[in-house]
């Protein structure tokens, strides 16, 4: 399903951030085989969701998130992906309120 | 500067720790730090709360691990005058520094009396284990134990997953059972490895249970994976409400000689990192000889260990015949 929705022949200037992943997606493939596919896919799609994202509650976050990590979730937010290793992460600011995602 | 011989074992089997932290230097402030922080919380603790400083988990770690370094009396006086340290430059010792200071920033007498919101809790938790000093500590301590030689892993309390995510990104093991008892960190895991919580059908397998003693439970791992290799315990002791029926538990799933990879924080470790990871809802304090105890009463046999408390307690054990 998430194959068939990618459009990287699109009529947009090549590379286009699809295309840049589809050569993460194969080369994830490539090394880590199908079990961590399923995974690099649900980080994709992850990726679409983080489009619309900002940090609601901005005390909580400065005070709560040391400062690097901080950098690390800003600068994730604006790249619109979520690495796995920051996933749980947003999981936790997004339920208690401290980022919002549209 | 003076080593003990866990220093030593330390700068042996946990050098690529040491150097990413800037070299035994830097990681030497950032661990008197932390035990300049513990002094803080507990003086903080008994101004406020008097008599019953240590009777929250928090107080009971902090006057284990600040009594087992001489820092305070039996009593919970201070006997030792702890000097602010400088601060590390180094960006992964800085980092441990700045998960205290966020610690600190929330109040440790706040969250003693149980006043703290759990999400804060659960957001500064979810923060320590994106940390990049806590992910050079759980791959050295997978390289350590030899992660690679085991195809079927059972993980315990799992948290939110990263360990699970950390052992499938470097090695393809045939089964990997993950089970927590707490449904929002099965999801989590379950999301970060692109499973459903609670289908065990492919390689990986997250399951929603409070122990592996339970019958279903029990049958649910039979099935999955038969007998397995190996347990991974990282840092999961303090979790279990029962850790000796808990591990009986577990060594009657594994193989005949599987193994029990274990690392885990003791009060001799880092004191103000063990009080701020045991707020996030430990049941217990361990000493490194209550965690031997505690395997060795459970049916196992020490193989070999490489740490007793610096920078954790880190061991494999095998399950007796």
């Amino acid at each position: 399903m998430f194959l068939s929705s990618m459009r990287f022949d699109s009529t947009e200037d090549a590379p286009s951030p699809w295309a840049r992943r589809y050569v993460k997606f194969i080369f994830y493939e490539k090394r880590f085989g199908m079990s961590l596919v399923k995974h690099v896919v649900g980080e994709m799609e992850g990726q679409r969701a983080l489009a619309d994202c900002e940090i609601r509650d901005f005390e909580t976050f400065s005070s709560l998130v040391p400062p690097s990590l901080q950098a690390a979730v800003l600068e994730t937010i604006r790249a619109g992906s979520v690495p796995p290793s920051l996933q749980p992460l947003f999981r936790r600011l997004r339920d208690a309120g401290v980022l919002v995602c549209l | 500067m003076s080593f003990s011989w866990d220093d030593v074992n330390a700068l042996r089997h946990y050098g690529k720790f040491i150097k990413a932290g800037g070299g035994i230097g830097e990681v030497r402030k950032a661990l008197a730090w932390s035990t300049w922080y513990a002094v803080k919380w507990w003086s903080e603790l008994k101004h406020e709360l008097g008599i019953d400083a240590d009777r929250n988990i928090l107080g009971k770690a902090l006057f284990m691990s600040l009594r087992a370094r001489g820092i305070i009396d039996d009593g919970g006086r201070l006997v030792k005058r702890v000097e602010a340290p400088p601060r590390p430059v180094n960006p992964y010792s800085a980092e441990f520094v700045e998960l205290h200071d966020s610690f600190d920033a929330l109040g440790a007498v706040e969250v003693a009396k149980g006043a703290v919101d759990r999400d804060k809790l659960r957001i500064l938790y979810s923060s320590m284990l994106a940390q990049g000093w806590y992910d050079v500590m759980r791959e050295t301590f997978l390289d350590l134990v030899e992660i690679g030689r085991y195809l079927n892993i059972v993980e315990p309390h799992c948290k939110e997953g990263q360990l699970a995510y950390a052992v499938l990104r470097r090695h393809q093991p045939e089964r990997y059972l993950a089970y927590d008892p707490d449904p929002d960190d099965v999801e989590a895991t379950a999301s970060l490895l692109g499973a459903s919580p609670n289908v065990c059908a492919g390689k990986v397998c997250v399951l929603q249970t409070p122990t592996i003693c339970g019958p279903a439970a029990r049958e649910v791992a039979s099935k999955f994976a038969g007998a397995f290799d190996a347990v991974l315990l990282f840092h999961t002791l303090y979790w279990m409400g029962d850790p000796l029926a808990e591990l009986r538990c577990l060594k009657a799933l594994l193989r005949p000689g599987g193994r029990l990879l274990v690392g885990q924080q003791v009060v001799e470790s880092t004191p103000g990192l063990l009080a701020v990871v045991v707020s996030f809802g430990a049941k217990h304090v361990f000493r490194w000889r209550d965690v031997e105890a505690l395997l060795d009463a459970a049916g196992f046999e020490k193989e070999r260990r490489y740490t007793r408390y610096s920078p954790y307690y880190i061991a494999v054990w095998r399950a007796a015949q």
